[in-house]
C-alpha cells in the first residue's frame, strides 16, 4: 500500500500525472479485493490474500517495466514511487537478477520456514514438473502455491 | 537432455581472432580508441572488423559469429552440424574434416539419409537455430524424432544390404551390382529428386516467410494499439481490456506474445519522445561540473592563510545563487576541489596562471584535436569571439555563453572532470585563453611564435 500523504510528503516529480490513472486503477482493484469476503472453507481461506498479493505484484511490475524496460519515467520519479511504496523495492531488486525475472513473491524463495528447507514449488520450471510426473506416470498435482497462488514463476516458463 | 548434441566447443577460437587485429584502449582522459596491431593505425571510431581486415580475413570474420547449435549423428561418423545463423555443414569425426556438401562417392549413404529425413523438421530446426522461438520441450521433441528417423533409416539399410548381398552372390541379372546406392535413393528420397540441391534456398525462403509473417502481425498489432489510442504509460493487464473485443486482437494466439508486443510498442513510443526532448535540450548549454565553483573561487578574496571553509562562509550567497550543490552534491568534493584551486591561486600570479591554463590545453590537445580543427575552420565564429574582447565592451553573459559553447564544441567534459589546472582562471580570463589558443594555434602564426607567447587579447594589467 502506498504511504499516506501528509504535509511533509514531497510532491511527486514530473511525469507522475501520466501514470496516475493506472496507479489509481490498481488502488481501486486493491480496495475491491479487500472488500471480498473470505471463504469459510479452510482450504480456501488464504485465497483472498492471494488476490491482494497478485495486485501488489502487478503494480510493482508496472513500475519496474516503466523504469527498467520502457524507460518511460525518470530516475527521480522512480525513486519517489519506491519511497512512497507504490512498488516493492525488494521484489524489484530480485527481478533484476538472472533466474528471478518472473519471481512471484519474496516468500516463495524463502527457504527458512519450509518443511523441506527448499524454495516454493512454483519456482520449479514447468518442463521439469512434467518430466518428473511422466517418469512416475502420474498427473502433475501442483496447481498453485499456498503462499501467493502462483502457478509457476520460473524464468523458463 | 544432455545427449541432445548442442556443441559449444567449436566457435571460441574464431571470436578471439576477430578482435586480434584491432585492440581497444583508453586515453588517459578516459576516451576510447582503437589500435590496429598490423598497420599500427589508431582511430577513435570503432572499426568495421569485416571490411578493415582484407578479403582473406573477411571470410573468417563471417565465420567467427557462427556457432554450432545442433549436431545430428549420421552414418560412418558423419555429423550434420547446424549453426546459429542457419548454415549447415557436415563434419566427419573420424577424419576430422568438414564439408558444405556431401557428394555421392564420399558418403553416398549419408546423402541418401539426409534426403530421406523429414524436410519440414529440418527447416524448423534451422529456424530454431536462427532464433525462431518455440518451447523448450518442442525442440527436444523435434530433435528426438529426427534421431528416430535416422535410426529407422539405419535399420532399413541393414535390411536392404542383407537382401542385396544374396542377390549379388546369386548373380541375379535383375539387380546389377552398382544399383545399390541408386536403389536407396529411389527408395527413400521420395520428393527430393524433383528439386535437387535447392534445399538451402528453399529453407531460406520458408524462413523468410515465417519472419515476414511475424512482421505483418506486429505491424497489425501496432496499428491496433494506435487505433484504440492505448495509454503508453499504462500496463497490459488494464489496456488489453480495451482492445480484446476487436477481431484483430485474436490474430495472435499467444498471450505472452501479445504482451511483449505491447511492451515493445510502449518502449518505441517513449524512445521517440526522448529524442525530441534531447533535441530541445541541445540548445541549452550545460556548464562543466566545477564551472561555478571555480568562478566563486576566482571572485573570492584570497588571503595567504585562506582555507576552503573560509571561502564557503565568505561567498555563502554565491554558493546559493549558482546552485553549486546541484553540480557538486558532496561537500567534501567541493572542499577538495576548492583547496586544490587555492593552491594555484596562492602560489601563482594571474599571469603565471594564464600560462598554466595554456599548458593544460596543450597537454590535453589530443583529447579534442578533431573538434578543435573543425572549429578553427570556422573563422567567422572565432573572430566573433575575439570581438568580445577587450572585456570593457563585453558583458559577462555573452562571454560566458561563448565559453560554454567553446567547451561544448570541443568536448572538454573528460578533462574538466579531472584536471584542476583547467579551472585556475575566472570565466573572463578562461574564455580569453581559449580564444587566444584557438586563434593562435590555428593560424600560421603558431608556427612562428613559440606557443604561449602569442599576444593576449588585451593588456595583462589594464591599469
Amino acid at each position: 500500500m502506498p504511504r499516506v500523504k501528509t504535509r511533509r510528503t514531497k510532491p511527486a516529480p514530473d511525469g507522475f500525472d501520466k501514470i496516475k490513472p493506472t496507479l489509481t486503477d490498481f488502488e481501486l482493484q486493491l480496495r475491491d479485493a479487500q472488500r471480498d469476503s473470505t471463504s469459510k472453507l479452510a482450504a480456501k481461506s488464504s485465497e483472498q490474500l492471494w488476490e491482494i498479493l497478485q495486485i501488489h505484484h502487478q503494480r510493482s511490475r508496472y513500475v519496474y517495466t516503466l523504469y527498467y524496460k520502457r524507460k518511460a519515467i525518470s530516475k527521480d520519479l522512480y525513486d519517489w514511487l519506491v519511497k512512497e511504496k507504490y512498488a516493492d523495492k525488494l521484489l524489484i531488486a530480485k527481478w533484476r537478477k538472472t533466474g528471478y525475472e518472473k519471481l512471484c513473491c519474496l516468500r516463495c524463495i524463502q527457504k527458512n520456514e519450509t518443511n523441506n528447507g527448499s524454495t516454493c514449488i512454483c519456482r520449479v520450471p514447468r518442463a521439469q514438473l512434467e518430466h518428473e510426473a511422466q517418469k512416475k506416470d502420474m498427473q502433475i498435482s501442483f496447481h498453485e502455491c499456498v503462499h501467493c497462488g502462483c502457478r509457476g514463476c520460473a524464468s523458463t516458463d | 537432455m544432455s545427449n541432445r548434441g548442442r556443441t559449444t566447443q567449436f566457435g571460441s577460437v574464431e571470436t578471439m581472432r576477430r578482435n586480434g587485429v584491432w585492440q581497444e584502449f583508453k586515453t588517459p582522459a578516459g576516451k576510447r580508441y582503437f589500435y590496429n596491431k598490423d598497420t599500427k593505425e589508431s582511430r577513435w571510431d570503432k572499426p568495421d572488423f569485416k571490411k578493415a581486415s582484407g578479403p582473406q580475413n573477411s571470410a573468417k570474420g563471417a565465420q567467427a559469429e557462427r556457432k554450432p547449435m545442433f549436431a545430428l549423428e549420421l552414418i560412418d561418423d558423419w555429423h550434420l552440424i547446424i549453426c546459429n545463423d542457419g548454415a549447415k555443414f557436415y563434419y566427419n569425426g573420424e577424419s576430422n574434416t568438414s564439408k558444405y556438401e556431401i557428394d555421392e562417392e564420399g558418403a553416398g549413404q549419408c546423402a541418401a539419409l539426409i534426403k530421406s529425413l523429414d524436410k519440414e523438421k529440418l527447416i524448423l530446426l534451422i529456424g530454431i537455430a536462427r532464433g525462431y522461438n518455440v518451447r523448450e520441450g518442442d525442440v527436444d521433441r523435434i530433435f528426438e524424432s529426427l534421431n528416430e528417423e535416422i535410426d529407422l533409416f539405419k535399420k532399413n539399410q541393414v535390411k536392404v544390404e542383407k537382401e542385396d548381398e544374396p542377390n549379388e552372390e546369386a548373380g541375379d541379372a535383375e539387380t546389377p551390382p552398382q544399383a545399390n546406392s541408386a536403389g536407396l535413393v529411389s527408395g527413400y528420397g521420395s520428393s527430393s529428386e524433383e528439386e535437387p540441391e535447392n534445399d538451402d534456398a528453399g529453407i531460406i525462403d520458408d524462413l523468410n516467410q515465417i519472419d515476414s509473417g511475424d512482421v505483418n502481425e506486429r505491424g497489425l498489432f501496432f496499428q491496433l494499439f494506435d487505433r484504440y489510442e492505448l495509454d503508453k504509460f499504462s500496463t497490459w493487464s488494464l489496456q488489453c481490456k480495451k482492445i480484446e473485443n476487436d477481431p484483430d486482437f485474436y490474430k495472435i494466439g499467444d498471450a505472452a506474445v501479445r504482451e511483449s508486443l505491447f511492451e515493445e510498442w510502449c518502449a518505441s513510443a517513449s524512445e521517440s519522445e526522448d529524442d525530441t526532448d534531447a533535441d530541445a535540450d541541445a540548445d541549452v548549454l550545460e556548464p562543466t561540473k566545477f564551472h561555478y565553483l571555480a568562478q566563486i573561487v576566482a571572485k573570492a578574496e584570497i588571503a595567504p592563510d585562506c582555507i576552503p571553509q573560509d571561502i564557503r562562509t565568505q561567498q555563502k550567497a554565491l554558493f546559493k545563487a549558482y546552485r553549486v550543490k546541484e553540480y557538486v552534491p558532496s561537500k567534501r568534493d567541493q572542499d577538495r576541489f576548492v583547496s586544490q584551486l587555492l593552491f594555484y591561486y596562492k602560489t601563482f600570479s594571474l599571469e603565471q596562471r594564464r600560462e598554466i591554463f595554456q599548458e593544460c590545453l596543450r597537454d590535453h590537445e589530443r583529447d579534442f584535436a578533431c573538434a578543435v580543427q573543425l572549429l578553427r575552420q570556422d573563422v567567422g565564429l572565432i573572430s566573433r569571439w575575439q570581438a568580445l574582447f577587450p572585456p570593457a565592451a563585453a558583458d559577462g553573459a555573452s562571454v560566458e555563453d561563448a565559453l560554454l559553447s567553446i567547451e561544448h564544441r570541443c568536448g572538454v567534459g573528460a578533462i574538466a572532470l579531472t584536471e584542476p589546472r583547467y579551472y585556475v582562471l575566472g570565466i573572463l580570463d578562461k574564455t580569453a585563453g581559449w580564444v587566444r589558443w584557438l586563434a593562435a594555434e590555428g593560424g600560421p602564426r603558431s608556427r612562428v611564435a613559440p606557443a604561449g607567447a602569442g599576444p593576449w587579447p588585451w593588456p595583462i594589467n589594464p591599469e
